[in-house]
């Protein structure tokens, strides 16, 4: 459901559509916004589009970041979402927002918060 | 205009094998004396220059190898061009040969550096030495840097290419143990390096495609994890030129950004790890208009990066007093030819400057 009002878009979706760990795509108003729920159950919105060329970031993948220290070490950092773009792989905190590469380089967040067993996005 | 001070990063001496015999145990003469080993070279076609491998003129007048006379190296590079300090970085390496036999190319490699120091670094105080190591025999290759870092003169461990990528975890031994005595690692092709598609049909072919090894070699060493494992560690890659800086930086940043999750030990952007710890000896120079160069350079994100060789006696010896095009700046011109390589080679001694300011090794 997406309500334009005189200064702000908004938009929802049942609370129950999104676990920990998944994310989707949501048009506030004429906006693409990605919307993620983190293992820890933090909601986070950005605007949908990756810093890189513009790719909707929703048809990516939320996974856990992998981590090492020596080469050949791969380590699974539980707890850290992060998204990874569906074109050329950038990927971001998903509670940050920031490139995992440049911490520099961050999404354009987007006000969300949960009302009532629903996900409404701001905009 | 006061003189350019000098340090040449590449400096070929040559040796007779049968010169090394004094300094390599008895039993493994009767392979050189008797059977007949040599190193094996794999590329179809010779060097079609008038001297082959080397100048024409570098050959001594009264017989021999060309780099193999000290009196000559002396006369027609260190006198002739003012050079204050020349590395030598040599002939014979049994990292650029076939894997197998490691007993005895070990061996070899610890005759060669006797014979470096006691024929050239002992009876030249100008010239500097690089440890020669067997890359297939890794923990060999670490003791004799442990043994040849003992010698003051030496400031460099070489690492020549076959068709080996030195970033494997294998070759680990040979980067700790020249972080561990300050050594910078220096990287040359041989006659045996493979370019991409292989050795082509020509060797006009063959050489331009040599800054391919050089990019392979880079690439490994960064994506491998090297830079991140040894922090204090210094590599120079030597004679491939380096136009292809500004491409290698670019692309593998690239590649980095988007791929970062499967080399995860990779914490700093390529780009910057070849700026902070890779070096490029410049000839073969690619012969650029100085606004190209500046711009080059500029492309590069550093004046740091280049250092100063002449690639002497081979036959595509860059003249330090030619190399440059006219008009390129003094003062970038000294960091090319002297204040980079002192900044690159921790165990090249401190030099009090012309103007009397302390230069730091």
């Amino acid at each position: 459901m997406s309500q334009a009002t005189a200064t702000r878009a908004r938009a929802s979706l049942p609370a129950a559509e999104l676990g920990p760990g998944e994310m989707t795509g949501l048009v506030v108003g004429e906006v693409a916004v990605v919307v993620v729920r983190t293992t820890e159950g933090e909601l986070r919105a950005y605007r949908d589009r990756c810093v890189h060329q513009g790719a909707p970031l929703s048809r990516g993948r939320l996974r856990a970041g992998t981590e090492g220290e020596e080469v050949g070490e791969y380590r699974l950092v539980e707890g850290q979402g992060v998204i990874k773009c569906p074109w050329h792989g950038y990927e971001y905190d998903a509670a940050s927002g920031c490139a995992l590469f440049d911490s520099r380089r961050r999404l354009r967040r987007v006000t969300v918060e949960e009302l009532d067993g629903e996900i409404v996005v701001s905009v | 205009m006061s003189r350019q001070r000098l340090i040449d990063t590449d400096v070929h001496e040559r040796v007779e094998l049968e010169q090394l015999l004094p300094h390599l145990p008895a039993i493994w003469h009767k392979y050189v004396t008797d059977y007949g080993w040599t190193p094996e070279r794999f590329n179809p076609y010779s060097q079609p220059t008038a001297g082959g491998l080397a100048r024409a003129d570098a050959v001594p007048e009264g017989g021999g190898l060309a780099g193999s006379s000290l009196p000559l190296l002396r006369e027609q590079l260190l006198d002739e061009y003012g050079i204050e300090q020349a590395i030598l970085t040599g002939w014979l390496s049994a990292s650029a040969l076939q894997e197998g036999w490691s007993e005895f190319k070990t061996a070899l490699m610890s005759a060669y550096n006797d014979h470096q120091v006691a024929h050239w670094l002992d009876r030249e105080e100008r010239l500097y030495g690089s440890v020669q190591v067997n890359a297939w025999d890794p923990e060999g290759a670490a003791r004799e840097i442990e043994r040849m870092a003992a010698h003051p003169k030496i400031v460099q461990v070489m690492l020549y290419v076959g068709d080996q990528a030195y970033g494997s975890p294998r070759y680990h031994p040979i980067f700790a143990a020249a972080e561990r005595h300050g050594l910078v690692v220096g990287i040359h092709h041989s006659e045996n390096s493979t370019p991409a598609l292989g050795r082509h049909r020509y060797y006009a072919e063959w050489h331009t495609l040599i800054s391919q090894v050089f990019m392979s070699q880079a690439v490994s060493l960064i994506f491998n994890g090297v830079f991140e494992k040894f922090p204090a560690l210094k590599v120079i890659l030597i004679e491939g030129g380096f136009s292809y800086v500004p491409h290698l930086m670019w692309r593998s940043d690239q590649q980095w950004r988007e791929l970062r999750h499967e080399v995860p030990w990779v914490k700093r952007a390529p780009s910057r790890i070849i700026r902070e710890q890779v070096r490029f000896a410049s000839q073969p120079i690619e012969e650029l208009t100085t606004p190209q160069l500046l711009s080059l350079i500029d492309q590069m994100g550093s004046e740091e990066l280049i250092c100063l060789s002449s690639d002497y006696p081979h036959w595509d010896f860059d003249s330090p007093f030619e190399a440059l095009p006219p008009g390129f700046p003094e003062d970038l011109k000294q960091k090319i030819f002297w204040e980079n390589a002192l900044a690159t080679y921790a165990r090249l001694p401190a030099v009090v400057g012309e103007a009397g300011t302390r230069v730091p090794a």
